[in-house]
């Protein structure tokens, strides 16, 4: 097993999630559209990416990165510039003859899209939810195209940022219409990541209905014994005792690829023990380039009065290790802040991943204890 | 800004020939391999890790990259499918993703037109779209696509191009990384964070970032042997095998950062100055950036960077409280924040925390720009070097070797101003001092260099004034230019020594006119001086001049004049008594006025104890109470007023004397 901290885990280097793809499988397979729901880093580009390397029979799985689309327009380019790719197009041997060459057919005919539509071989320009329609009505495919959209809730964002909550509303409509259109659901799933929450940003405007109709699908971190094969397997150039992975592994607490890749990058193939541990640890945590998104992320969804609380929320946390929903109550007062705009930054903690409230609903807690320690040394103080 | 613009090839990895680079890498081969086993064994069917190489000026960001691309391309497997593509200065206007594979494009196209004989070409049919901005990393990498090749984009200085990046421009990149895997990136970036906080950008997760330190011991040793000159090589090895605490300490000041030791190494080696010239141009190109962090931070900060750079040395926390006038708790916290910035770095030594300023180079360069003119401020980073470098016995050699360069004109006058300095605050004896400024004075008259105004003068010269001072009874001013004295042992010590022979006397001399009109109003004259003489304090004293003052003034009052002139003699032959005006004074006044006018006429006529220059005043009340009004013409006007005080005195004394 090859280390990969940081980019996305593909071909051998993806330490395998069979749960978790084949509970997917089984979604796409009952004719769901999925919405992948996990924190950030631990893996759901990952997992998607297997899902496009290694497709069930006769699906042809297209994958779109969207987070810098700044509007609609931009979105819709980037959906049908990947459909009509010839790095798509090209897959032949995944593909059947048939269905290349409708593909072929299809692209061809997609002249431009514009900030007007998209304008389809016969001079007409649709708007770009009839043009998704007629290009998948059109499509001849046996079983279904699933679309991977990553970092949705970040093009959402950006379009309530750029142009307006009322346009992101509209945008998500739209979305939600045509998953439910018959024509585009017996061909097509659709399947959303991304790293900061959907369902997060969705209820900022007030547009939950919006995706009510995606299933929900949890990427957890590793269970315990998974973990350790996964770092056992790591450790192939390293000397690992059983009780040193151990150790470290209980240190991390939870239980993400990337966390345990990084500190293992960090003992620089020394041999594992108690000490080379905690020095990884240490040396991991100076990664500016791996925590710094915790803050600024937070600084970039809320206003200012909901950051500052949202940081002291999480400062008193990385203190204390843990903090109690009476005294966040006691927080909301202090920052003068709405209750429910307040509750719902907490459900963004917790959405994002920061926190938890697993062992006691009224106890929250970083779910990572290397995350607490990184904001403890840079943020808190 | 990446540094390119010098002539010395040791500071600029890019301009050095190939095989000399080669052999000169040396240090750094296990993160080299690192990355360069990662390459080989990719596969590239999938998007490939990104690096950026993060380290201060001179760590060896650059080399790397070079390294890298030589490699590659010396390698027949690689260069199959791999394609590096080197960044240069100029491709650093580039402000939008769109420009960035352009450039590339562009590169591509001229220096591999066989595999990409249209990409630029291409890309520009479609310049007009209306969606070119949105389309043009794609049309980018289908052609790279097709050519089947993968690309591999060295850029050094990346933090300059990604800052130039809107947020939306950060967001495509990281689409890109995450996606394509037709271009792998390896960046060297510099290590200041500032104020910034750079690495929060969303596409940063996905480069490793290798962070390169200062090299250790052994490295160092390693290194210097690979960088040495032919006919240096054998001195670099003994060295190592008989010396190594030398080079230790060289690593130590240096931080171990490649640049900067080569640089030291150069100039501790080179006699002739190119070095040094070398280094001012360096130091020159880095200004703007210096400034600018400088300029950035809040003033509170800044007193503590200049407080903590002029040292040099590293600083306790309440040292710096201290000469920042700064509460203790608030410089803790200020610290810290500098530690964040990366700008000084602290060590542990117990429960106290010593920092000083983390890039030495830096430190040069602030001392080379702010450091006080004629002041050892400015060169003190070289001072310290060369006290660690060298033995007294090298130093003085090193200076005797700059003496020669200097009267063959040999020299740089950087190198000659600088170093002169630098090694005459570094203990070399105060006349070799003397003879280097002098030297280097001359030459640099000669060469009509501004420096020549900017040179301090040599221990010797300063003794010489302050003597002067002592004797003219400047006590403040002469232990002010004292302070200045490099040699705070033997010529310093004497000065102080007079000083306090001075101070002492003088306040004595009350004393002693109290205690020889005592001595001489109780007793019988002549008895009182047999008398003196079986004193024990006379006794035991014998040979202590200051007695011989203290004893011929006695004689005075007792009339005894010819023990007194004799012993006034000795007095004044003595160094104290050559120096020692105020004292001297007294007795020559007393003289006058038991009207021994011809005794003090002959004492100052004697020009070996230049009287009359040193007691103008005296010597011209004497004329006027001799009568000698000739003399006495010669007075200049302004003499008048002291003139007439002596006499005063004169009288004064007169009638206490005149009732013995």
């Amino acid at each position: 097993m090859q280390l990969c901290v940081g980019q996305v885990a593909r071909a051998e280097q993806f330490w395998p999630r069979d749960t978790e793809i084949n509970r997917i499988w089984d979604t796409i397979e009952s004719g769901g559209h999925i919405l992948i729901a996990a924190p950030r880093r631990v893996g759901k580009t990952s997992v998607m990416y297997k899902i496009y390397d290694e497709p069930r029979e006769g699906y042809v799985v297209a994958f779109v990165d969207v987070e810098s689309a700044d509007n609609e327009h931009e979105f819709w380019h980037k959906l049908f510039n990947t459909l009509t790719s010839e790095t798509f197009i090209g897959q032949t041997h995944r593909y059947t003859a048939k269905f290349t060459a409708s593909l072929r057919e299809l692209a061809g005919k997609v002249k431009k899209v514009s900030t007007s539509g998209i304008e389809f071989g016969d001079g007409k320009t649709l708007d770009y939810a009839a043009a998704f329609e007629k290009f998948v009505t059109e499509l001849q495919i046996d079983r279904k195209l699933i679309i991977m959209v990553d970092e949705f809730a970040q093009a959402v964002e950006n379009i309530i940022k750029y142009q307006s909550k009322e346009q992101a509303e509209s945008f998500l409509r739209t979305a939600r219409s045509l998953r439910q259109n018959p024509k585009i659901l017996e061909k097509v799933t659709f399947i959303y990541a991304g790293s900061i929450g959907l369902e997060s940003v969705v209820a900022r405007i007030g547009a939950t209905k919006s995706i009510n109709d995606l299933n929900s699908i949890k990427i957890p971190p590793l269970v315990f014994e998974d973990a350790f094969a996964f770092t056992r397997a790591l450790c192939k150039e390293i000397e690992a005792d059983d009780k040193a992975i151990t150790y470290l592994l209980e240190k991390i607490e939870w239980l993400i690829p990337f966390y345990i890749q990084l500190i293992i990058q960090e003992t620089n193939k020394e041999m594992l023990s108690r000490e080379s541990v905690d020095g990884a640890i240490t040396a991991a945590l100076q990664h500016k380039n791996h925590f710094e998104h915790w803050k600024s992320k937070l600084k970039e969804a809320f206003e200012p009065s909901g950051y500052n609380f949202a940081k002291e929320v999480l400062n008193i946390i990385s203190d204390k290790q843990t903090i109690k929903s009476s005294a966040i109550t006691n927080l909301i007062s202090k920052h003068n802040l709405d209750h429910d705009i307040a509750k719902e930054i907490v459900h963004t903690l917790v959405y994002d991943g920061y926190i938890n409230n697993n062992d006691d609903p009224k106890t929250y807690r970083f779910n990572s204890p290397i995350l607490r320690m990184w904001w403890y040394s840079n943020v808190a103080n | 800004m990446s540094l390119t613009n010098y002539s010395r090839y040791k500071y600029t990895p890019d301009e050095m020939e190939e095989r000399e680079f080669l052999s000169r890498f040396v240090v750094r081969t296990d993160i080299f391999n690192d990355i360069f086993e990662d390459i080989k064994s990719a596969n590239n069917t999938v998007p490939q890790q990104h690096y950026i190489i993060i380290g201060q000026r001179g760590q060896g960001k650059t080399t790397l990259l070079r390294k890298v691309l030589i490699e590659v391309k010396n390698s027949p497997e690689l260069s199959e499918r791999i394609v590096p593509v080197k960044f240069s200065e100029e491709q650093y206007q580039i402000r939008s993703l769109s420009r960035l594979w352009e450039e590339v494009a562009d590169y591509l196209q001229s220096i591999y037109p066989d595999v990409f004989p249209d990409i630029l070409d291409k890309m520009e049919g479609h310049f007009d779209d209306e969606d070119y901005e949105l389309k043009s990393f794609n049309l980018f990498e289908d052609t790279v696509m097709q050519s089947e090749k993968k690309l591999l984009l060295l850029i050094d200085n990346i933090d300059e191009l990604i800052d130039k990046l809107s947020i939306k421009e950060q967001r495509r990149l990281r689409e890109i990384l995450l996606s394509s895997s037709s271009i792998r990136i390896i960046g060297g970036s510099t290590d200041m964070l500032e104020q910034h906080h750079k690495y929060d950008k969303p596409f940063y997760q996905f480069f490793k970032i290798i962070k390169l330190r200062g090299f250790n011991e052994s490295e160092a040793h390693t290194f210097l042997r690979a960088i040495a000159k032919e006919d240096q090589k054998e001195q670099i090895e003994t060295l190592i095998r008989t010396n190594p605490a030398r080079i230790e300490t060289l690593r130590r000041l240096t931080g171990g950062v490649p640049r900067t030791l080569v640089m030291l190494f150069d100039i501790l080696m080179d006699d002739g100055g190119d070095a040094f010239d070398d280094l001012l141009k360096i130091l020159d190109e880095v200004t703007p950036l210096y400034k600018h962090r400088m300029d950035d931070l809040p003033p509170q900060l800044q007193e503590i960077v200049h407080t903590i750079a002029m040292n040099w040395d590293g600083m306790l926390t309440r040292e710096v409280a201290k000469k920042t006038k700064l509460e203790s708790k608030a410089i803790s916290s200020q610290l810290k924040q500098l530690e964040k910035y990366e700008i000084v770095e602290s060590e542990s030594i117990g429960k106290n925390k010593i920092y000083k300023i983390k890039e030495r180079f830096f430190n040069i360069w602030y001392l080379m720009r702010y450091g006080r003119k004629k002041d050892r401020q400015r060169v003190e980073w070289l001072v310290k070097f060369l006290e660690s470098w060298y033995s007294k016995e090298e130093l003085e050699e090193r200076a005797k070797r700059l003496i020669d360069s200097l009267q063959t004109t040999e020299v740089s006058p950087n190198h000659a101003y600088h170093m002169t300095e630098a090694l005459s605050h570094a203990g070399i004896s105060i006349e070799l001092e003397h003879l280097l400024k002098m030297e280097a004075s001359k030459f640099l008259q000669a060469k009509q260099s501004q420096f020549v105004q900017e040179l301090t003068p040599s221990d010797f010269a300063m003794a010489k004034n302050i003597n002067q001072l002592i004797k003219r009874d400047k006590i403040d001013e002469a232990l002010i230019l004292l302070k200045q004295l490099k040699d705070k042992n033997e010529l310093s010590q004497s000065l102080y020594k007079s000083i306090s022979m001075q101070q002492k006397i003088l306040a004595q001399i009350k004393n002693i006119h109290v205690l020889s009109d005592q001595i001489v109003n109780f007793n019988d004259k002549t008895q009182c001086i047999k008398d003196l003489y079986e004193l024990d304090i006379i006794k035991q004293n014998e040979n202590d001049p200051t007695l011989w003052l203290i004893i011929s003034l006695i004689e005075l009052k007792c009339e005894d004049y010819q023990r007194s002139f004799s012993n006034f003699s000795r007095w004044l032959s003595t160094e104290d008594g050559k120096i020692l005006e105020k004292i001297n004074q007294e007795y020559l006044l007393t003289l006058i006025a038991k009207e021994q006018y011809y005794q003090a006429k002959r004492f100052f006529e004697m020009e070996v104890y230049g009287f009359k220059d040193i007691y103008k005043p005296i010597w011209y009340a004497l004329m006027h109470l001799m009568g000698e009004d000739e003399e006495y013409k010669k007075m200049g006007s302004e003499l008048t007023e002291s003139v007439n005080e002596v006499l005063e005195r004169i009288q004064e004394d007169e009638e206490k004397y005149g009732n013995l």
